[in-house]
């Protein structure tokens, strides 16, 4: 922590190479966001690069009162969330039956002989579901699953209220658990 | 109790925030109603999937690539000032080499003819009117761009077109084009 202060500190005064020090420091939980919100490596990594960027060119903003974890995640999340509004695509809806293959991914309760098969089904399962989020509803999930963040934590990075968090992770959720039922109904008939 | 009522309670049970009161009355109300038992079976699956899901690492070379767009982002203002100084510095060097090498010379011819002194004060003469008449005609031009044209509808259309053409030309200069990687 005091390393990173440190180096915070010093990318402040144009720093790059203890700015490259935070993007080794923080390179996989930002990718790792990235790709969680947007689905596919090559816009994962522009995004994750484009976000270390913004991050650089506003370090000036930065408050120490915060971590800086929280900080750089938000300029992720933001930045994802405007990349999927721009992407313009006819979102997968949840009031509609999925897909036989996704339905058969969700209803496969044991695993396959091949474990590396079974591992990659699931993380497609885990994705596809994920992919179905609106994007504020996505990053609060994503956030919330895969950072550990608290409401109050989540509610800071995206910039607003505690309620409105527990809002979208109330509704995702219950989005989530509908598409797991359809999806597991649709496997049985198939 | 309600269903969104039981769906509240199971909203802090998946959040480890659910008090042994509330969990007696969601386990009443699921044991008897299959719509919310379902839910909550479905619910917990998620919860389940997404926790146990894997953090995804950055690709080999990520950092690496970060910083070399760091510093192609500055590269555009770096070499922008080097011209700029560049520019400044010839400009301010002729400023100076120009009027001292022709002092230098008139003063050497002056002084290399019979009647030289005279002939120099002669030269200097001719070069301070020089410098007067550029000094002047450099205030004339000044007054008549900044005085008669700036008020002119062509002017100002000139003006703010050539902002707009640098202003355009700064920002496709100072955003550097990603770096791409093949997919994993």
């Amino acid at each position: 922590m005091g390393d990173e202060q440190a180096w915070i500190g010093r990318a402040r005064s144009g720093d790059k190479e203890a700015f490259s020090r935070l993007v080794e420091a923080y390179q996989t939980p930002v990718y790792n966001l990235t790709y969680r919100m947007l689905g596919n490596s090559d816009e994962a990594e522009e995004a994750a690069q484009e976000a270390f960027l913004r991050a650089y060119s506003r370090i000036k903003q930065y408050d120490a009162a915060y971590k800086f974890s929280t900080w750089l995640l938000s300029i992720t999340s933001h930045h994802c969330i405007d990349r999927l509004r721009k992407r313009r695509l006819t979102w997968l809806s949840l009031d509609e039956p999925l897909p036989a293959q996704y339905a058969a991914h969700l209803a496969s309760g044991t695993p396959g002989p091949e474990a590396q098969a079974v591992r990659s089904e699931l993380e497609d399962r885990v994705q596809e579901l994920i992919d179905a989020l609106q994007p504020d509803y996505r990053a609060a999930v994503v956030l919330r699953y895969w950072y550990d963040m608290s409401y109050e934590e989540i509610a800071q990075a995206m910039q607003t209220t505690v309620s409105a968090i527990k809002s979208r992770l109330f509704r995702a959720r219950k989005m989530l658990a509908a598409a797991q039922t359809t999806g597991t109904e649709m496997a049985e008939m198939v | 109790m309600t269903h969104e009522e039981a769906f509240s309670l199971m909203m802090d049970a998946l959040d480890g925030a659910l008090a042994p009161a509330g969990a007696d009355r969601l386990e009443q109300h699921l044991a008897a109603c299959t719509g919310c038992r379902a839910e909550w079976s479905a619910l917990q699956l998620v919860d389940d999937l997404l926790a146990g899901a894997p953090t995804i690492p950055a690709p080999a070379g990520f950092a690496g690539r970060v910083s070399a767009r760091l510093v192609a982002a500055s590269w555009p203002r770096t070499l922008g000032a080097l011209f700029t100084l560049s520019v400044g510095s010839v400009a301010a060097l002729l400023t100076v080499a120009v009027p001292a090498a022709v002092v230098l010379i008139a003063t050497w011819a002056a002084l290399s003819q019979p009647a030289g002194f005279a002939q120099l004060a002669i030269g200097l003469q001719q070069l301070a009117r020089m410098g007067g008449a550029v000094l002047g005609a450099s205030r004339t031009t000044l007054r008549i761009l900044l005085v008669e044209t700036t008020g002119s509808p062509l002017f100002l259309s000139w003006a703010v077109a050539l902002g707009l053409v640098l202003a355009a030309w700064a920002h496709v200069l100072g955003r550097p084009a990603p770096v791409r990687v093949r997919g994993r």
